[in-house]
């Protein structure tokens, strides 16, 4: 036993963590599609080893070493274009990996519910996984990009073969349709944020993507100005800021259910990690700048998703326009940064937006699961026409309350810890922005305690009453998912712990 | 003899290739060709000479000194080899991705498996020149087996059409050429590159006619190349030619001319003299013919529904990328070099992800009978080989990462970032531009993987691919895929080959 640990404490973690699963889809890829066991146990085994050892990365970090990149790992890759191998972790990464653990996890034990070409599925997926991991541990800008591709490339297939329709009321979205403008979107933002960091190195001029050597890299402020909204707007689509979001709510909607956790759970946490680490990392002066806009649309964001959101009643539209809203919120803490200077608004503010990518991507994810479960036992997406299902399916119904508790900010729950973060952090700033962003709380309530009323409780639609509950492998991920948030939530320092130091180290540099 | 004579083995890869070229067509004679054993030896022929480039290359890079023949007539030097060997590859793959194809009936194999190795000769004669004239007769002994294998499928209407439609474009931008020639030498009284510098500044000729003369020169390139404004010839000779011409218009030239292109204008017509820049000049001229190759290319490949024709315009498309690093390399840049490079990488890693895409064109033409994108549902289903195939070698061309295609783009751009920061407009355009493309490169692979083969194509079964097509396809598949991430071949490409072509390119 202790051999093994101190080989864990010797072994590149952060590499581990982030090829194992790209390994499986190779390995995948070489398997007869017909024994979709050994495929399935692969793919389990891949993202169980990824989760164990993100557990193990962020059990290291304390208050006393987040400030710092720790497990750094540095391999001389294409020495003559200044890009070099190099991992590493901090307060501000570690809660993602962290999350993409838990989010890979179970969204590869929900994945065992897809029924056909379960070959390429899971060699998709995985690659999927492999590009988020990849995202938060790297260090190298060019890696960064790398991944980041890695990440939304493989989602147009999972999309398009895999995704369903959305019927029902109102506009009809197509999971083909949907697929393109989802790759398109994602694509384009690619493209700002490469455009932006090949700015970066070409002024900083040191040849080099290093995260670390472009930190000290002297470029002026009006340089910074145009480099920040570059990367910034790229990011910010990735991230679904209004009015860049309209593929988040089609795509979301349309994928199979562990890319919806997926993407709402992890992809959308790259954009928001993305402006905190390298546009506002790299360009802090650019961000003072931009930032009291960014807090102005950020509201517009939170505002305008949960009145969309309100609309539906076609239960994963009603999840995406509500992350579209929760989004918003990353977004508003992450612009408290604007003044690094007003009390602890910053601090607050940005370590709120933190916690809150961390909250919405277990609670969005936990909504998506259910949600996707229901739908494949149901086929229907349409939550009004459900009606009484926990009477039928009481571990989904109880589930189903305590994600939409967790997702309206019930104190106990991390979105509440989240939420607050960030309301305190504005509300130092600006009074007025955290009014109308607290507005918005009441929507979230309206619209997601509606969902549970039309769906789960009131009059069974006798349609559904030989329906089945969840079966084993779809409760694991359930509870998983539930007692994070409910850790974070109750206690809030299991996180910010790590996140402070990250935060001040950067706010230092502003 | 104790002259510096180079010794003959300089001429070794040219003769290889003309001797494959006339055994192809003596093989062709016999009273019961076999299409089988002329392409085998074709194929063997051209890979020699392609081998027969290494040697060459490294007493090349060992004594610094480029072998030249006639003075100057043909001047094999590192640049020259490394083209001619990639012409030959190019011509041997594109023979071995057509072999199922040649068996048809509708096929004359014997035309097509000799014209290939003629294109092939006038390619490798056309980087190893440093003469205009011989670059001329290059060039035609390049243009006039094109034109007939555009024609190749003689029969068929289209094909017809599309080998006159060449031949005509094609003549008239030869006489343009001609004329641009006659005016350079009328201004500078000489022919040879290394020349005309010097004759320029001692000559007080009308500058003009100078720079008429070289424009009508580039135009005559520009056309082979298929870069708008000068494309109007390619979608219509793509669709109409049979795929297997198709596959090898669109590719083996391309390559070549881009290298002819940077030596050409970045040393002996990049003139300078106190009120005459002409580099500035050329610069523009690229930068615009980038910047519309690229966005004409691209929108217009959008409402396609032949896969030929959308294959036009995306190599439209990529040759505006392309011409973003030639843009770069002049030497007024500072990263000429790199420029270099990333024109030379990018036009590689197009030619064989190109190759690899248009071979199932190719497979399904013959077997589905159609080159229609709806003729590709289910392809994924009916042969994941090739299906896969065409998804790596279609997210190569649109850019995904870790596939050569991005290596590539990345390199271009930041080396034009590098050369101005002032340039971030070409480089913003460029990658829109990028992100457009990937709208009808996906739209290729959603029949290929989202939807189920129509019952006659699934009745017809899996696709049948010999096994040399499968080695083929699985080479190309390597270079795409592992050639963007492994370090030595990027350096190579990178440092080692910029160096040797960068000495051949600026004087």
């Amino acid at each position: 036993m202790d051999l093994l640990a101190k080989a864990i404490d010797t072994a590149p973690l952060l590499s581990i963590i982030t090829l194992t699963p790209l390994l499986a889809a190779l390995i995948i890829l070489f398997i007869s599609p017909k024994r979709v066991r050994t495929i399935q146990t692969i793919a389990l085994l891949a993202t169980g080893i990824s989760l164990a050892m993100a557990i193990r990365v962020y059990a290291s970090l304390s208050s006393a070493n987040a400030g710092a990149f720790q497990w750094q790992e540095l391999a001389e890759w294409l020495p003559d274009l200044g890009i070099s191998y190099h991992l590493g972790v901090d307060g501000i990464s570690g809660p993602m990996v962290l999350l993409c653990g838990i989010i890979s996890f179970t969204a590869a034990l929900l994945s065992l519910q897809i029924d056909f070409r379960q070959k390429e599925y899971f060699a998709l997926a995985l690659t999927v996984m492999s590009g988020v991991f990849g995202v938060f541990t790297s260090l190298d800008l060019f890696l960064f990009i790398l991944f980041y591709e890695l990440a939304s490339v493989p989602m147009f297939f999972l999309v398009g073969i895999w995704g369903s329709d959305k019927m029902g009321q109102g506009r009809p979205i197509y999971h083909q349709q949907a697929a393109m403008k989802l790759l398109i979107y994602l694509q384009l933002g690619g493209a700002l944020v490469m455009l932006g960091i090949i700015g970066l190195y070409a002024l900083a001029d040191i040849n080099s993507f290093s995260y670390i050597a472009l930190l000290k890299a002297n470029i002026s402020s009006e340089q910074q100005y145009w480099l920040f909204a570059l990367i910034f707007l790229g990011f910010a689509i990735e991230a679904g800021l209004v009015p860049f979001h309209t593929w988040l709510p089609e795509g979301h909607s349309s994928a199979p259910t562990a890319l919806s956790m997926m993407l709402a759970g992890v992809l959308l946490k790259m954009g928001g990690y993305g402006i905190i680490r390298i546009a506002v990392g790299l360009c802090p002066e650019g961000a003072k700048a931009w930032l009291p806009l960014i807090g102005f649309m950020a509201v517009i964001n939170i505002l305008y998703g949960a009145l969309c959101a309100l609309k539906q009643t076609d239960i994963k539209l009603m999840i995406a326009y509500s992350s579209v809203s929760h989004m918003g919120v990353v977004f508003l803490g992450t612009a408290c940064l604007a003044e690094p200077n007003v009390g602890t608004s910053a601090i607050l503010g940005a370590s709120g937006a933190v916690f809150q990518m961390f909250s919405h991507g277990v609670i969005t994810a936990l909504l998506f699961a259910l949600a996707g479960t229901v739908y494949l036992i149901t086929h229907s997406r349409d939550f009004s026409g459900w009606g009484g299902l926990a009477s039928v399916m009481p571990w989904l119904g109880t589930a189903y309350v305590v994600a939409a508790m967790g997702s309206l900010g019930l104190p106990g729950m991390s979105g509440f810890v989240a939420e607050l973060m960030v309301f305190l952090g504005t509300w130092q700033r600006s009074p007025i922005l955290a009014a109308c962003a607290i507005l918005a709380l009441v929507i979230t309530a309206t619209y997601l305690l509606r969902s549970v009323h039309y769906g789960f409780y009131g009059p069974l639609n006798p349609k559904f009453a030989e329906v089945r509950d969840a079966h084993l492998s779809e409760k694991i991920p359930f509870i998983i998912l539930a007692l994070s948030s409910l850790a974070a939530g109750i206690c809030p320092r299991l996180i910010t712990d790590i996140t402070s130091p990250a935060i001040q180290e950067l706010i230092s540099r502003m | 003899m104790s002259a510096p004579t180079s010794p003959t083995i300089g001429l070794l890869p040219l003769i290889l290739v003309a001797v494959t070229a006339l055994a192809a067509m003596l093989l062709d004679l016999r009273s019961k060709p076999n299409p089988r054993l002329q392409n085998s030896c074709t194929v063997i022929g051209l890979l020699l000479a392609a081998l027969s480039v290494i040697p060459i290359q490294s007493q090349i890079s060992a004594s610094g000194q480029p072998f030249t023949y006639w003075s100057g007539i043909i001047a094999v030097d590192g640049m020259a080899s490394m083209f001619t060997a990639l012409a030959c590859l190019s011509g041997a793959l594109a023979l071995i991705f057509s072999i199922d194809y040649l068996q048809t009936k509708r096929a004359y194999p014997g035309e097509y498996i000799t014209l290939i190795p003629f294109v092939v000769l006038g390619l490798s004669l056309a980087c190893s020149t440093k003469e205009l004239l011989t670059f001329f007769l290059a060039f035609e002994l390049m243009s006039l087996p094109l034109y007939a294998m555009a024609a190749w499928g003689r029969f068929d209407l289209k094909s017809s059409e599309a080998g006159f439609k060449y031949f005509i474009n094609g003549a008239v931008s030869s006489a343009i050429m001609f004329y641009g020639i006659s005016l350079i030498f009328g201004t500078t009284g000489s022919t040879f590159f290394d020349q005309l510098a010097i004759n320029f500044d001692l000559v007080s000729t009308p500058r003009h006619a100078f720079v008429l003369g070289s424009l009508m020169f580039a135009g005559a390139l520009l056309f082979k190349i298929a870069v708008a404004p000068f494309h109007f010839w390619a979608p219509d000779v793509y669709e109409g030619a049979p795929a297997p011409a198709g596959m090898f218009i669109s590719t083996a030239p391309k390559a070549t001319i881009i290298a002819f292109i940077m030596r050409a204008f970045w040393s002996s017509l990049a003139i300078q003299s106190m009120e005459f820049r002409l580099e500035d000049v050329w610069t523009v001229t690229f930068c615009s013919l980038a910047l519309l190759s690229m966005t004409w290319g691209n929108i217009a490949a959008l409402r396609q529904s032949n896969i030929k024709r959308l294959m036009a315009f995306s190599g439209i498309a990529q040759i505006g990328y392309t011409m973003l690093g030639v843009m770069t390399a002049a030497r007024s840049t500072g990263v000429a070099t790199m420029g270099i490079s990333a024109a030379v990488f990018y036009i590689t890693m197009y030619s064989f992800a190109n190759l690899a895409a248009w071979s199932v064109i190719v497979l399904v033409e013959y077997q589905r009978g159609s080159s229609e994108i709806s003729a590709y549902k289910g392809l994924a289903k009916s042969n994941p080989f090739l299906a896969f195939v065409l998804l790596v070698s279609l997210l190569s061309l649109a850019g995904a990462p870790p596939l050569a295609g991005f290596v590539g783009k990345f390199y271009l751009f930041r080396t034009v970032f590098l050369a101005h920061s002032g340039w971030w407009w070409v480089v913003l355009a460029a990658l829109v531009n990028s992100v457009i493309s990937l709208y009808y490169y996906y739209g290729i692979l959603r029949p290929v993987y989202f939807e189920e083969p129509a019952d006659n194509q699934a009745a017809s079964g899996e696709l049948q691919a010999s096994w040399s097509v499968r080695v083929g396809l699985t080479v190309c598949l390597i270079m795409i895929a592992f050639v963007g991430l492994c370090p030595t071949l990027v350096q190579m490409g990178a440092s080692a080959g910029a160096q040797v072509l960068s000495s051949a390119v600026l004087p």
